[in-house]
């Protein structure tokens, strides 16, 4: 069982997202809505002149998570993404990651 | 992930079909599933999706709809795929006629597969060469196998 999630900056493809993370099987996943580090310095006095250097300071930032059986679904995952034209290791449109979970209990369906 | 082609036989496909409205597409599509052992009430299974549909169109855009139902008149997941002589008005976001259609049924089990599948469907759909690939398939045959070969591809 693992944890899939996604840092996403901008809103442009978080429909996308939530595709390919249904497509690798995550159930019930959930869309938060977030600030990044960056975001939130440039709203602190001492910081704020350094907000125009930060890349992504003025995005909007989306974390997705889901639980997923599939373990093979970073893998996956990122190379759907790529289908829909994000290629994280190019183009910096967010961060996706896994994390092992040692156990989960779901709600029927 | 071969998870459509899994599902899909040559005897749920349906080429060049004449049909002049929504009701009447899913009606004839339906058809070729009248006999697949995952369909325990046929008629209630055709009720359904035509319920889903006036609850919204499940058309996606591109010239394809989805017509679908979760449904506990379907044992498992059941799919089956026609292909319009001429493409019918549908409602979609694109406002494009819809000329493919992919009719769905599920066990109201299996929710997350269901939903597995419809993402799938919709993201290999939206390559154009696939669908023209698609369009232009001879047989029924032909056509899974295309299914088979994007599927495969993607392994």
């Amino acid at each position: 069982m693992k944890l899939l999630g996604m840092i996403l900056e901008g809103d442009e493809h978080l429909e996308d997202v939530l595709a390919v993370f249904a497509e690798v099987g995550v159930v019930d996943a959930v869309v938060v809505e977030a600030e990044g580090l960056e975001r939130v310095l440039s709203q602190i006095p001492i910081f704020a002149p350094l907000s125009a250097m930060v890349r992504g300071a003025r995005q909007r930032r989306r974390l997705v998570l889901g639980v997923t059986d599939n373990n093979a679904a970073l893998k996956e995952a990122e190379t759907l993404l790529k289908d829909y034209g994000l290629n994280l290791r190019e183009s910096g449109g967010g961060v996706l990651f896994v994390i092992p979970i040692e156990g989960a209990v779901f709600l029927a369906e | 992930m071969f998870v459509v082609s899994r599902h899909l036989r040559p005897e749920r496909v349906m080429l060049d079909m004449e049909v002049g409205g929504r009701e009447e597409a899913i009606r004839a599509l339906a058809e070729c599933l009248r006999d697949a052992a995952e369909v325990k009430d046929f008629d209630g299974f055709v009720q359904d999706v035509l319920r889903r549909e006036k609850q919204g169109s499940t058309a996606v855009g591109m010239g394809v709809a989805i017509p679908h139902a979760r449904t506990d008149k379907v044992q498992g997941f059941v799919v089956a795929v026609g292909r319009l002589k001429e493409p019918i008005k549908w409602p979609s976001p694109d406002n494009q006629p819809v000329q493919l259609l992919f009719l769905m049924g599920t066990s109201t089990k299996i929710v997350a597969r269901y939903i597995q599948i419809v993402a799938h469907l919709t993201r290999i759909l939206r390559h154009g060469d696939f669908r023209e690939k698609l369009l232009k398939a001879a047989t029924a045959e032909e056509l899974v196998h295309l299914f088979l070969s994007e599927e495969r591809a993607e392994k």
